[in-house]
């Protein structure tokens, strides 16, 4: 009986994530494919997808965050790539690197600003790959300034209230869950 | 590190791969995802109000941002605007220059033994006595006291006093002014002087006509001679009415000017006959 409660418990936990950060996907991505490449303002288009999932990661289990970036990465390219659709694994090795710290650290703030570090060089040697293996081997330092830096910086300034939306979608849903098979 | 030791992690890793190989490969060889294109079909709402949303507020910003090039090509433009302004205007003075030069020219053809110099009108004195205009040329342009004052319609009237760069002229239909005419037609001498009645509608009276032949709408030209203050052949006017004096019972004939002296936008192209060649 114990068990039966705790697996309903387990199933119902787990319908509220997929709802919840299912939520967040949609709007992170919309954000991310349709908002801010349009934006004139912006100098190039935040990665808030990586701060949801370093958010996912931090204030929930990394193994949410898993799931999260396997899911994500295939919404993404779904609304906003073409050919090649590599983010579900960008995305998961992602999670797998950030997993390395988050669980070495307190639930705050502070350090999600401390793990944006590290994300944003993940972040800025994925797109480097990509630049190079798509325009051919190319000089480092323009590259730097003219796509990889306004791209930190954007993802830097408009990863920190992505923040507190993973926390509102993360409070309602209490202690993390084991998934079990 | 339990996640990463979990059969959970390899199942993870599966489906990552299989998420990011299978639509890769679909799209290499021409195909379609129909997982992608669904989620793309449901997400397509969300994306268009989004993209509407960043429109609108690039819309926003550019009002702030683009205000100054929009203050300084806004400027350019009224600049650009005023220096066409100026050409038209200047095309139209070049315009009735020319056409004045045209009439002068021909004045000038018509009357080659004629000196003569362009004046300007630049005031009307109009009182119950008195109707001198003043031009803009005197004494330091060779104007003197009598010069005949035309333009290329007809009289005007003459000088009668002179500044250093202005001069006053009294015209034809002035109570004071008075010259001998003879009719075009017919041949007729008479006098044509001004008069108190006709002064205001800028007409003139003739009298002392020397033969009841006359015609109207017969123009009138000044006879000269060695005491007449103009010269033979100046156009004064046309006959616009015959009718015997009531008071003297004589003959006496209406002269319309040939330049309407009661409107002084009329009097334009003015030239002053300041000598005589010869």
């Amino acid at each position: 009986m114990g068990r039966n409660k705790k697996r309903s418990a387990a199933g119902a936990n787990l319908w509220r994530r997929i709802i919840a950060y299912g939520i967040l996907i949609l709007i992170l991505g919309c954000l991310q494919c349709a908002f801010f490449p349009f934006l004139k303002v912006c100098p190039a288009t935040p990665d808030l997808i990586m701060g949801a999932l370093l958010g996912i990661a931090l204030l929930d289990s990394p193994l949410s965050a898993a799931v999260t970036s396997v899911c994500a990465g295939f919404f993404i390219d779904a609304i906003g790539g073409a050919g090649l659709a590599l983010s579900p694994l960008i995305y998961f090795f992602f999670v797998l690197v950030i997993s390395a710290f988050s669980g070495k650290v307190l639930k705050s703030f502070f350090s999600y600003i401390l793990l944006l570090i590290p994300s944003l060089i993940y972040r800025a040697a994925v797109t480097y790959v990509f630049i190079s293996a798509r325009m051919g081997a190319l000089a480092l330092l323009p590259e730097i300034l003219q796509i990889i830096l306004p791209e930190a910086i954007a993802t830097a300034l408009f990863c920190l209230p992505v923040y507190f939306l993973v926390k509102l979608c993360v409070k309602p849903l209490g202690a993390h869950g084991r998934f079990t098979f | 590190m339990n996640f990463f030791k979990s059969k959970f992690f390899i199942f993870c890793l599966i489906a990552a791969i299989l998420l990011a190989l299978v639509p890769t490969l679909i799209a290499a060889f021409g195909g379609t995802d129909l997982l992608r294109s669904a989620l793309g079909t449901v997400a397509k709402p969300f994306t268009l109000c989004a993209s509407s949303v960043a429109n609108a507020f690039n819309g926003f910003i550019e009002a702030f941002t683009e205000y100054d090039q929009l203050k300084a090509e806004n400027q350019a433009l009224k600049a650009e605007l005023e220096e066409y302004k100026n050409k038209e205007y200047n095309e139209e003075l070049l315009k009735e220059q020319n056409a004045w030069l045209k009439d002068y020219i021909n004045l000038h053809d018509e009357n080659p033994n004629f000196i003569f110099t362009d004046a300007l009108l630049i005031s009307r004195e109009a009182d119950n006595t008195s109707s001198l205009l003043t031009f803009n040329k005197g004494s330091v342009h060779g104007i003197s006291i009598g010069n005949p004052v035309v333009t290329d319609k007809g009289l005007i009237g003459r000088v009668v006093e002179v500044g250093l760069d202005w001069c006053h002229a009294l015209p034809i239909t002035d109570t004071s002014s008075s010259m001998g005419v003879y009719t075009g037609i017919t041949g007729a001498k008479a006098v044509v002087k001004g008069s108190a009645n006709l002064r205001d509608k800028g007409l003139c009276k003739m009298t002392y006509i020397s033969n009841t032949d006359l015609q109207m709408n017969d123009r009138v030209f000044t006879a000269g001679g060695d005491s007449s203050a103009y010269p033979a052949g100046l156009l004064v006017g046309s006959i616009t009415d015959i009718y015997t004096d009531e008071a003297t019972g004589e003959l006496t004939a209406t002269v319309t000017p040939a330049v309407d002296l009661t409107d002084l936008s009329e009097i334009s192209g003015v030239l002053i006959i300041c000598g005589y060649k010869g």
